[in-house]
């Protein structure tokens, strides 16, 4: 005997709003908001934010996982109305949401794991400028930038309204992080002595860009003791990228690490490229085998079938003294330079580890 | 009046024509998947299938063998391939994590 799918239910329809006073009240009621305010996606609003895409409506980017409803250019616009996007910065969500639609980054582990990580989005290019969007004071937080906090709000609401993404079911993440309420970053250019994420990703230098990663909280480096020396302040940072407690130092994968202006001049001045800086912290930031797997009663030698089958060859794993890399390449130190212009300091964003939510870039398309 | 709104929360993917794999009334055979090949931190989802299985067999009388299997990466859906192994299984359990 075969059964036939019964196809998934739509949302129930929403009952009739008679007063817009009522509105907050009634987008909690219903479940169209995480618990912050938002406004209401009536059809004028959303229709002049599809109309700025230059795309119809109907026009599909994908299904949000995990409830996988269907995410049209309309439906994202309605979300991204109710974060309050503007006409000009709606192109930025859209981009946001292919990219995180692509297939490297996971989103349907993402959204459900029981991990931290959320996605960040850092957008490149002219428009980081034009639009205002967050890149000094607070750049990943409170930073008074409507660009920012616009689309990374509109991008949580996609998630939570299209994806379903509800806490306790299915979404499993124990602890989480404000981050996750929507973290949109700037990147700089003029200001930065490097090429940008972006243009490592293969964005056409100076086109407008949208990365995506799913990172933990931003923490703080702060240069305390340290000398001039690049390498002595970049192990700083790989101190905090191999925390012994983060998914990245067990499994690898990939970490986003910001630096202020102040620190990224300083070490193009000793003559550190952007590649420089990635190799630097990727053979920085290790921990040794017996560090990172202790034997135990249940673990009592370094036997193969014990081995984490998720780490490449190239890391010995018979011996104690095997010094692991916490990212899988040098590529994938994701260089970001960002943060208010005053003083050197550096952030780091741990990823997922080998599990997803792998940066993936968009260019913006106007 | 009524305000009109856009639904924020769009209308969800087609899956209509998709069907189930054939699940008998009584249980012929178990499939255990494993989402984590690994030992991360313990004996891991392994044991735990061993002792169910042998619990399973003797109250429904299963003798047909078992499918096992793990997902080479724990966050990611099984793909069609694997799925296929198990679609004899008259139930799988789907270890989840540690």
């Amino acid at each position: 005997m075969t059964e036939t799918v019964a196809a998934p239910t739509a949302p129930a329809p929403l009952p009739d709003l008679a007063d817009l006073a009522d509105w907050p009240e009634y987008a909690l009621a219903h479940g169209l908001t995480d618990g912050l305010p938002v406004y209401p996606p009536t059809p004028e609003r959303v229709a002049a934010l599809v109309t700025a895409s230059g795309r119809p409506g109907d026009a599909v980017l994908g299904a949000i996982p995990p409830a996988d409803r269907i995410a049209t250019v309309e439906t994202v616009a309605a979300n991204a109305v109710m974060a309050g996007v503007t006409a000009d910065q709606f192109p930025v969500v859209l981009a946001a949401v292919d990219a995180m639609l692509d297939d490297a980054f996971n989103l349907r582990g993402v959204q459900t794991t029981t991990h931290g990580c959320a996605p960040i989005v850092v957008v490149s290019g002219p428009c980081v400028a034009r639009l205002g969007f967050a890149t000094a004071e607070s750049v990943f937080g409170a930073s008074a930038s409507h660009a920012s906090m616009a689309v990374g709000r509109a991008l949580r609401l996609v998630l939570w309204n299209l994806g379903g993404a509800t806490p306790g079911e299915p979404v499993k993440e124990v602890f989480g992080h404000p981050g996750r309420l929507g973290t949109c970053i700037g990147e700089l250019a003029d200001a930065a002595p490097w090429p940008t994420l972006a243009e490592a990703n293969g964005a056409a230098p100076g086109h407008d860009a949208v990365t995506v990663f799913a990172g933990e909280a931003a923490q703080s480096v702060a240069f305390w003791g340290a000398h001039d020396d690049p390498r002595e302040r970049l192990s700083r940072i790989a101190d905090v990228m191999a925390a012994l407690g983060n998914n990245n130092t067990h499994t690898m994968g990939e970490c986003l690490v910001a630096f202020t202006p102040a620190e990224a001049r300083h070490l193009a001045a000793a003559g550190l490229s952007r590649a420089d800086v990635q190799r630097t912290l990727f053979d920085l930031a290790r921990r040794r085998l017996d560090v990172l797997r202790p034997p135990g009663p249940l673990r009592p030698d370094h036997d193969p079938a014990h081995f984490y089958d998720w780490w490449p060859d190239w890391v010995d794993q018979t011996r104690p003294d095997t010094l692991v890399p916490c990212v899988s390449s040098p590529e994938s130190v994701l260089v970001v330079v960002t943060g208010a212009d005053s003083i050197p300091w550096a952030a780091v964003c741990p990823g997922w580890g080998h599990l997803g939510g792998f940066a993936v870039t968009r260019e913006v398309q106007w | 009046m009524v305000i009109e709104l856009v639904d924020p929360r769009g209308r969800p993917a087609d899956v209509s024509g998709a069907r189930l794999a054939v699940r008998p009334a009584t249980p012929v055979r178990l499939g255990f998947l494993v989402n984590e090949p690994g030992r991360v931190a313990g004996p891991s989802f392994g044991r735990y299938a061993e002792v169910l299985d042998g619990w399973l067999r003797d109250r429904f009388a299963i003798t047909a063998p078992a499918v096992t299997g793990f997902k080479p990466v724990l966050s990611r859906r099984a793909d069609a391939d694997l799925l296929d192994r198990y679609s004899e299984c008259s139930a799988v359990v789907n270890g989840l994590a540690k």
